[in-house]
């Protein structure tokens, strides 16, 4: 026996699947750690990327610094303007400069401090894509 | 600007200033429509939720690009359609419809004629399910009520013409199927 059934009726009865409610709340949860997740970009990856430039710019300083040092001994202007300051800082700050071992000194310094920018930079990404998979 | 969609206030300005509250009232009053659309394209429960999610974030995170030109719910189907379809494409041979045929309790143990009418819409809704994709798709928005051709057009990107046509073929594709079950229509 056939049933007598419209099938416009039926599919108008069942259009519309029924989804788990809990989509709402894992799309709320989802919203807040895409944010948490700019915000984290924005405190701690951002300073880690400029954080090698920083260095380099200080590397180039203290070249720089360490090449004009030559010519202010010649004046002898740095010394006494230093001194004037602070004895310790411009007795410790010419000693370090005019050593054979400052270029390898701030190159392994140079090196430890990129090596660390770029472990944070890589916690951080690990950081960023960590997700919430089992609700 | 305000629209109505289920007698339910939607504030576009509100939704593109990513107002959560105005989100969570338009995805409370869509959430069965889009994941239906997306359902009945990847034929898989689970991966219809994962879909839906990543629809929902996807029209939170692009609300910016929707040009008020069509109806809002027209556009997140174009989104949830689109994205189910893409899906469908990069994973062609690995989806299974497993899931959907252990969901559905199949009513065909029991004698057609004893069908509960909850019973023969899970067994309609599986014989949906065997249409061809672009069928089941436009025979779905249609019975959504409020759409008219010319939104599923936009939704599924194709010409009305075409539309109607799918939905003419679908429908007389699935009365074929549905032969052993439903009588002839008055």
């Amino acid at each position: 026996m056939k049933r007598d059934i419209k099938i416009e009726e039926m599919l108008d009865y069942i259009a519309i699947e029924e989804a788990p409610k809990e989509l709402i709340y894992k799309w709320k949860v989802e919203v807040e750690l895409q944010k948490e997740r700019k915000r984290f970009y924005v405190l701690l990856l951002r300073p880690s990327i400029v954080f090698p430039l920083v260095l380099s710019g200080f590397w180039y300083y203290f070249a720089m610094f360490k090449k004009e040092l030559f010519e202010y001994y010649l004046v002898d202007r740095l010394r006494s303007l230093l001194q004037e300051i602070s004895p310790m800082f411009a007795s410790s700050t010419s000693t370090i400069a005019s050593s054979n071992y400052y270029i390898i000194g701030a190159g392994i310094f140079s090196i430890m401090l990129a090596a660390i920018s770029l472990f944070w930079f890589y916690q951080g990404n690990k950081l960023r894509y960590a997700e919430v998979r089992n609700w | 600007m305000k629209r109505k969609y289920n007698n339910l206030q939607i504030n576009i300005k509100k939704l593109k200033e990513k107002s959560e509250d105005e989100f969570e009232k338009f995805f409370k009053s869509y959430l069965n429509r889009i994941y239906t659309v997306v359902y009945r394209v990847v034929r898989n429960p689970s991966t219809a939720e994962d879909l839906t999610s990543e629809v929902m974030m996807k029209v939170y995170n692009n609300i910016h690009k929707f040009k008020e030109q069509s109806q809002l719910s027209s556009w997140v189907f174009r989104i949830a359609y689109n994205h189910a379809v893409s899906h469908l494409r990069r994973h062609k041979h690995t989806e299974s419809i497993d899931d959907y045929e252990t969901k559905i309790k199949d009513g065909s143990e029991k004698h057609l004629d004893y069908l509960e009418r909850e019973e023969l819409s899970n067994y309609i809704k599986k014989k949906i399910i065997e249409l061809p994709e672009n069928y089941r798709v436009a025979l779905t928005l249609y019975h959504f009520k409020e759409m008219p051709y010319q939104e599923i057009a936009y939704v599924m990107g194709i010409n009305m013409g075409t539309v109607k046509t799918y939905i003419h073929r679908g429908r007389n594709e699935l009365k074929i199927l549905l032969e052993e079950v439903i009588g002839e229509e008055k």
